[in-house]
């Protein structure tokens, strides 16, 4: 039964590649690829933040500032250090990286609100680093003119965006098998149990600090690669994406997917980058969009309060029960049997 | 300086363990051995500074106000407490301690491969053996920790001590609401996991359970240590009654 349940969902994963691999085949408009474009970004930023949110438990409320970092790091390095826009993506995951170095150097001292509070004045504080700036970051009109991606002499900007879907889903896939790894590992295990019992932690063994840093640095690595990404390929950096829009729509996509899971923010991420879009065009609905969505997340964690990943959860764990129910009547059967037998 | 741990036999040694909040000591200049291989029984009233004991042995939450620990030659009061929990002194909690999200046999893992080093497989295999040898039921070991009864979860919290391969074991009050047959049942676990060479040190107010398994009983009251040694004369010694007040229990 519970090998029948991860067969069907390994068959789903698999479907929904496919489908993502083929899709600017049947999807030709530049303006759909462009959302999908975006959606596979946002899914990266959502799935690794609930690496530190979901998985760890880390109140880390700076992570769409890790993004930031990215696309800054990324912008900054074309300019200043005239850097190849494939390297200048790689350098916006170390740099977010470092940055959750550094945010991580008071977090691990602290616990629960304080925790929101200075991962969310950390996102504030970049924001400012930015905005001061101005005559290297270009302050509030941000920065624009960055090169665009090349390969083998080919300008991904020719084709109504084909190559950056593919590079956009390549990145989205690789950041899933790297949290797929990390959250198997004995590394992932840690970190649920950390988020668990902290204390019962620490009794076996499990080094609380150091691991937090960890997945603080681990988380930002995609999250930042996503950022650079996102500015190689809209060409601009601006300071918008400290924003609390963009928080509030990322955390709603982790919130909404299912925090402890990989597939639920990705999924989420999908659903309500669309969403937001097509709300977005019907006529009036500019503004009144984000407060559709807010509705919509508070129905969903209303009748799933941990996500619609939980869903699927929901279903395996009553599976194993069965299945531990259905061992203990056969075992008792057998003993049964063979008590009638010796009889 | 340091006491060698051969010298007297002791893998750990309490010395001059003070701790206190404020105004309040809670535990108080208490000096002990444990010698390697016994069972070393802990009682006394409630808020006699027992757990807290444990608590500073271990440094969670906290170490000693004062005085020194040596656990196998070396000291560790001022080690953080997951390198204690590395070092082979591993606790258990009086109330209620798992990883509930996690399934059962994940708990047991997560002993093996932080407190015991272990690699993946190898912590694996421990965490099999040490379900075996808490008896834990393996049809079970998938479920999430939150699932199961009380007595499976006392099972796990300590396989996952036990599949480490601790040195030490600290047990605190692990019969506390358990059904007198899991009070038998837990003593002969406490015997067979010293049997495999686990020191253990355990904490318990069921003295029928202490004396059975304890070689040597040391009784607190308000912090500071009351009476120490053979077990049946410690509970007879006229001050721990006493402190007891003459609780129905001490009467055999």
């Amino acid at each position: 039964m519970i090998r029948s349940l991860s067969g069907n969902r390994a068959f789903v994963l698999g479907a929904a590649l496919v489908i993502a691999v083929l899709m600017p085949f049947v999807v030709q408009d530049t303006y759909w690829r462009h959302l999908f474009i975006i959606a596979f970004i946002y899914a990266m930023v959502a799935s690794n933040w609930d690496l530190s949110l979901g998985y760890a438990g880390i109140f880390n409320f700076g992570h769409v500032a890790f993004f930031g970092v990215g696309v800054y790091a990324a912008a900054l390095s074309t300019k200043f250090l005239g850097a190849d826009p494939w390297i200048a993506i790689f350098l916006g995951g170390v740099a977010a990286s470092l940055a959750g170095a550094l945010v991580a150097l008071p977090v691990i001292r602290l616990k629960g609100i304080y925790v929101v509070l200075v991962t969310f004045a950390f996102g504030q504080l970049v924001l400012q680093l930015v905005l001061s700036q101005s005559e290297i970051t270009g302050g509030t009109q941000g920065i624009v003119r960055i090169p665009a991606l090349e390969a083998f002499g080919y300008n991904f900007l020719r084709d109504f965006k084909f190559g950056y879907y593919y590079v956009a889903l390549g990145l989205l896939v690789i950041s899933t098998i790297f949290l797929r790894f990390v959250v198997r590992s004995d590394f992932g295990m840690s970190l649920r149990a950390l988020r668990d019992n902290e204390e019962y932690a620490v009794a076996r063994g499990i080094p609380t600090g150091l691991q937090r840093l960890k997945v603080l640095v681990v988380s930002a690595f995609f999250t930042g690669v996503a950022g650079g990404f996102f500015a190689i390929y809209l060409r601009v950096a601006s300071p918008e994406i400290f924003g609390f829009p963009v928080q509030s729509l990322v955390l709603s996509m982790v919130l909404v997917g299912g925090t402890g899971t990989i597939y639920g923010p990705i999924a989420a991420a999908v659903i309500l980058t669309f969403a937001s879009e097509m709300l977005g065009s019907i006529e009036g609905l500019d503004e009144g969009r984000v407060m559709l969505i807010a509705v919509a997340m508070i129905i969903v964690l209303l009748f799933f309060p941990n996500g619609l990943a939980s869903i699927w959860r929901r279903r395996a764990q009553r599976a194993a029960l069965a299945d531990s129910a259905d061992k203990a009547v056969a075992e008792t059967r057998l003993i049964e049997n063979s008590a009638g037998a010796s009889r | 300086m340091n006491a060698s741990p051969d010298q007297n036999g002791a893998l750990l040694q309490a010395r001059n363990v003070t701790r206190r909040f404020g105004e309040l000591v809670a535990v108080n200049d208490v000096s002990f051995d444990v010698l390697k291989g016994e069972i070393f029984g802990i009682a006394g009233p409630n808020g006699s500074g027992k757990s807290t004991l444990f608590n500073i042995l271990t440094g969670i939450p906290f170490g000693p106000s004062a005085g020194r620990i040596i656990f196998m030659g070396e000291e560790i009061q001022r080690l953080p407490a997951y390198r204690i929990s590395q070092a082979g002194l591993v606790r258990t909690f009086q109330k209620d301690a798992e990883f509930p999200t996690m399934t059962a046999r994940e708990n047991v893992v997560c002993g093996a491969v932080y407190c015991g080093g272990l690699r993946r497989d190898a912590a694996q295999a421990a965490a099999d053996d040490a379900l075996d040898a808490v008896g834990f039921d393996k049809r079970r070991q998938s479920l999430p920790a939150m699932d199961l009864s009380v007595y499976e979860r006392k099972q796990l919290m300590i396989a996952s001590a036990v599949a480490g391969s601790p040195a030490m074991l600290l047990l605190d009050e692990p019969a506390a609401g358990l059904t007198k047959p899991e009070i038998k049942e837990l003593g002969d676990l406490v015997l067979s996991i010293r049997d495999r060479g686990v020191t253990i040190v355990l904490i318990e107010h069921v003295l029928t359970l202490l004396l059975k398994v304890s070689e040597r009983l040391m009784v607190l009251n308000q912090g500071a240590v009351l009476a120490h040694g053979d077990p049946h004369e410690v509970v007879r010694d006229q001050r721990v009654v006493e402190a007891y007040l003459g609780k129905r229990e001490l009467v055999l």
